[in-house]
């Protein structure tokens, strides 16, 4: 029973990113791909992508698409994420939970790149 | 939490095509490999592109699926859905970019429509009122209740401009007024659900994919003219929107939205259903009240109208379904925002039911003023065959037949009526080359005279009258004094009759035979059809160059009407020939035609 418009409103706020979620997102947002080839399932991918999915739901970050992809043919680097922002791909690797959401922190909120993560950092060493 | 939303129309057309086995099976296949707990799959209302359906929608990448079969399921789940890869072959191909998809804005089906009455069909899950409240759903109703007098509600409806869009155009916010100056006692709020014109979906749509969007407009209502009952007059035809609108009622009342003390206001309100039979009569606001009273649905009189003796001899209020639609909006985002879409005197949109020779059949919306050919060419993509249109017909049986040299007609109230047609409910058959004016005439006519309640002489004989000399001039035999007859018959019925049924009646006949009077002409002179529709104007002929006596016509024919020997050229006995086609079918040389 609703007896006020303020318990009204909670299950507004409540459902609205529900709702939002469906909505037609504009073509500049910023696509965060979780890798889920087969090897990237074994290696974890599922959990990041859980991970990050209900992190953008909570803390209700707009204009992100949190998806995923094939396989990242990239070999000893899975679970592989990618970040599409402004036209540039940066590329991370060997990701666990922890890490994917520092960089959808960092990276996707703030705009700074996690450059400790990335597959260029994972080459040079 | 779900980290990817997958929802399928719920509409009636895609549920006629199996769209309640896709969520089973959707569900299934999830299940099958866990995904149970990530995705969630939600049956929703009208998408609109009802040509493409069943339709099925994944969140968040936004790839609409088309004419998805059960079978195609394990695909959409095993690829997108698991392993991330977007199934291309059952992207609806407009959407399709490259490597890319497109959002459905921007494809020409969307991109010049604006949903406002539609705004939640295709997205909420029309049978869960959170999701509807997530919305903002039900907050104007708490506006209006905490924050406006009934004077206020009716300041913004007037200021607004909303007409009503079950056909006459009459100011919502007038009504509202008229109904709350009557001294205080028993009133009801009523909702027009019988959407009777051939053709039209519209409401239908919106009772199936945003419930609540009603319900919360007529508790708005209820309160501006002290009001605490209302009633939904929904046709028994309609099984989901009956179903769904049942639900909404029942979770509304559990919530406490409707009922007494709403939100601890003092205020009560509550809505029942009333099924209607399906007369086309009981879209007339008298004959409708008259049919929930329990009596035969039948028209009176007005005056008094309604909002001084309506329901039960109580003042009552009207609406039609997507005028509602409109209400909790108006309210939220005030009168300038609705005023700032149509035209000056039309505001808002209007939602249009595009059927006949049309490739994108389905339902648009549009702010008002946008031409017949932007609904009809860039939304509606034309006619299927590539053949050219040659008329759209608004307004279903009340409504006229427009000629294709006056697509660039704004689609207003005005400017509709000044062309010899209306805005009617929404409904909008499209007709190419092959269309027979006349017969289209006829058509209408044939469920006018079936619907007529006869009660009043005029429109009780006046459209069998009409019909009957439809008739003689699709059979070639009248003359050209019955077309005469015909125009005067029609202007008697549209002024003598009781309710608008009987007055809008002849409009498919007057407005066609104002634009295509030369079909008339030649139906009546020259005896033919010129698009080859009327059967006992044609002719089947053997053209002997082509015949090569093969004597399969002859075997088919059923009368007995082809002679000729193996080898020889076959001639048709035109005295014998009932029309039937079947010897065209069956020939496989093309030698015979009709003409």
């Amino acid at each position: 029973m609703i007896t006020n418009i303020e318990s009204l409103k909670k299950i507004r706020d409540q459902f609205k990113p529900v709702v939002d979620f469906r909505k037609e997102n504009s073509p500049d947002a910023t696509k965060v791909l979780v890798c889920m080839g087969t090897s990237g399932i074994a290696a974890g991918a599922r959990e990041i992508l859980l991970a990050l999915a209900s992190e953008v739901t909570d803390k209700q970050i707009h204009n992100v698409i949190v998806t995923q992809t094939g396989a990242a043919d990239i070999p000893g680097a899975e679970p592989v994420l990618k970040v599409a922002k402004n036209g540039e791909t940066v590329t991370y690797v060997n990701m666990t939970p922890e890490k994917a959401l520092r960089i959808l922190n960092e990276h996707v909120v703030q705009g700074t790149v996690v450059s400790e993560y990335t597959l260029d950092a994972a080459n040079a060493k | 939490m779900y980290r990817s939303h997958i929802l399928v129309c719920g509409g009636t057309g895609c549920h006629s095509s199996r769209s309640a086995e896709i969520v089973e099976k959707m569900q299934e296949e999830l299940a099958a490999v866990g995904l149970t707990d990530e995705v969630q799959v939600v049956q929703t209302g009208c998408f609109g592109l009802c040509a493409l359906g069943p339709i099925v929608i994944v969140y968040p990448e936004g790839a609409f699926y088309s004419h998805i079969t059960p079978e195609d399921v394990k695909e959409i789940v095993d690829e997108h859905l698991l392993k991330g890869r977007i199934v291309k072959r059952l992207l609806y191909q407009e959407t399709l970019d490259g490597d890319n998809i497109k959002s459905l804005n921007e494809t020409s089906f969307y991109n010049k429509q604006k949903r406002i009455a539609l705004r939640n069909c295709g997205v909420i899950n029309p049978e869960s009122i959170d999701e509807y409240i997530g919305t903002d759903g039900y907050l104007a109703l708490a506006k209006v209740l905490t924050e406006m007098t009934p004077d206020d509600v009716i300041d913004v409806m007037l200021k607004s401009g909303l007409r009503g869009r079950g056909g006459a155009g009459f100011p919502t916010g007038m009504k509202w007024n008229f109904a709350k100056a009557q001294p205080k006692g028993q009133k009801y709020v009523c909702c027009n659900a019988d959407e009777g014109d051939p053709g039209a979906f519209m409401d239908r749509s919106i009772l199936e994919g945003d419930p609540h969007a009603v319900l919360e407009a007529m508790a708005i209502a209820g309160y501006t003219i002290g009001a605490n009952q209302g009633y939904i007059y929904v046709r028994a035809e309609y099984p989901i929107a009956v179903k769904r609108l049942q639900i909404a009622i029942n979770q509304a009342r559990e919530y406490g939205l409707l009922g007494k003390n709403i939100l601890n206001t003092g205020f009560d309100f509550d809505i029942d259903l009333r099924l209607g039979a399906g007369a086309f009569v009981c879209g007339e606001e008298t004959a409708l009240m008259t049919s929930i009273e329990g009596n035969r649905g039948e028209p009176r009189p007005r005056p008094p109208f309604p909002a001084v003796k309506g329901l039960f001899g109580k003042p009552t209020i009207l609406n039609n379904v997507e005028t509602y639609a409109n209400v909790p909006r108006i309210i939220l985002n005030g009168a300038d925002w609705f005023r700032s879409m149509g035209t000056e005197k039309s505001t808002g949109t209007k939602v249009f039911a595009l059927g006949g020779k049309i490739k994108n059949t389905g339902l648009v919306e549009v702010p008002m003023g946008t031409t017949m050919r932007e609904i009809i060419e860039d939304i509606g993509g034309g006619a299927p065959s590539g053949k050219k249109v040659k008329a759209a017909q608004t307004g279903g049986p009340s409504g006229g037949c427009i000629p294709a040299d006056l697509f660039d007609t704004p689609v207003d109230f005005e400017s509709l009526q000044a062309i010899g047609s209306m805005m009617g409910s929404g409904g909008l058959v499209v007709m190419d080359e092959d269309n027979c004016m006349v017969d289209i005439a006829k058509f209408f006519l044939d469920f006018t005279v079936g619907e007529s309640c006869g009660k009043c002489a005029p429109c009780r004989i006046g459209t069998r009258r009409i019909y009957e000399i439809l008739t003689k001039i699709t059979e070639g035999e009248a003359e050209m004094e019955d077309l005469d007859t015909l125009k005067e018959l029609c202007m008697h019925v549209k002024q003598n009759s009781l309710c608008a049924l009987g007055q809008t009646a002849p409009n498919p006949v007057l407005s066609t035979m104002q634009y295509f009077m030369d079909e008339y002409i030649a139906h009546v002179r020259d005896k033919k059809c010129p698009t080859g529709v009327c059967q006992k104007l044609l002719q089947y002929v053997i053209i002997p160059e082509k015949c090569t006596g093969c004597t399969l016509c002859k075997r088919n024919c059923p009368v007995e009407a082809i002679d000729g020997k193996v080898k020889e050229k076959h001639t048709i006995d035109t005295s014998k020939c009932i029309k039937c086609g079947v010897c065209m079918e069956k020939c496989r040389f093309g030698a015979i035609i009709k003409q």
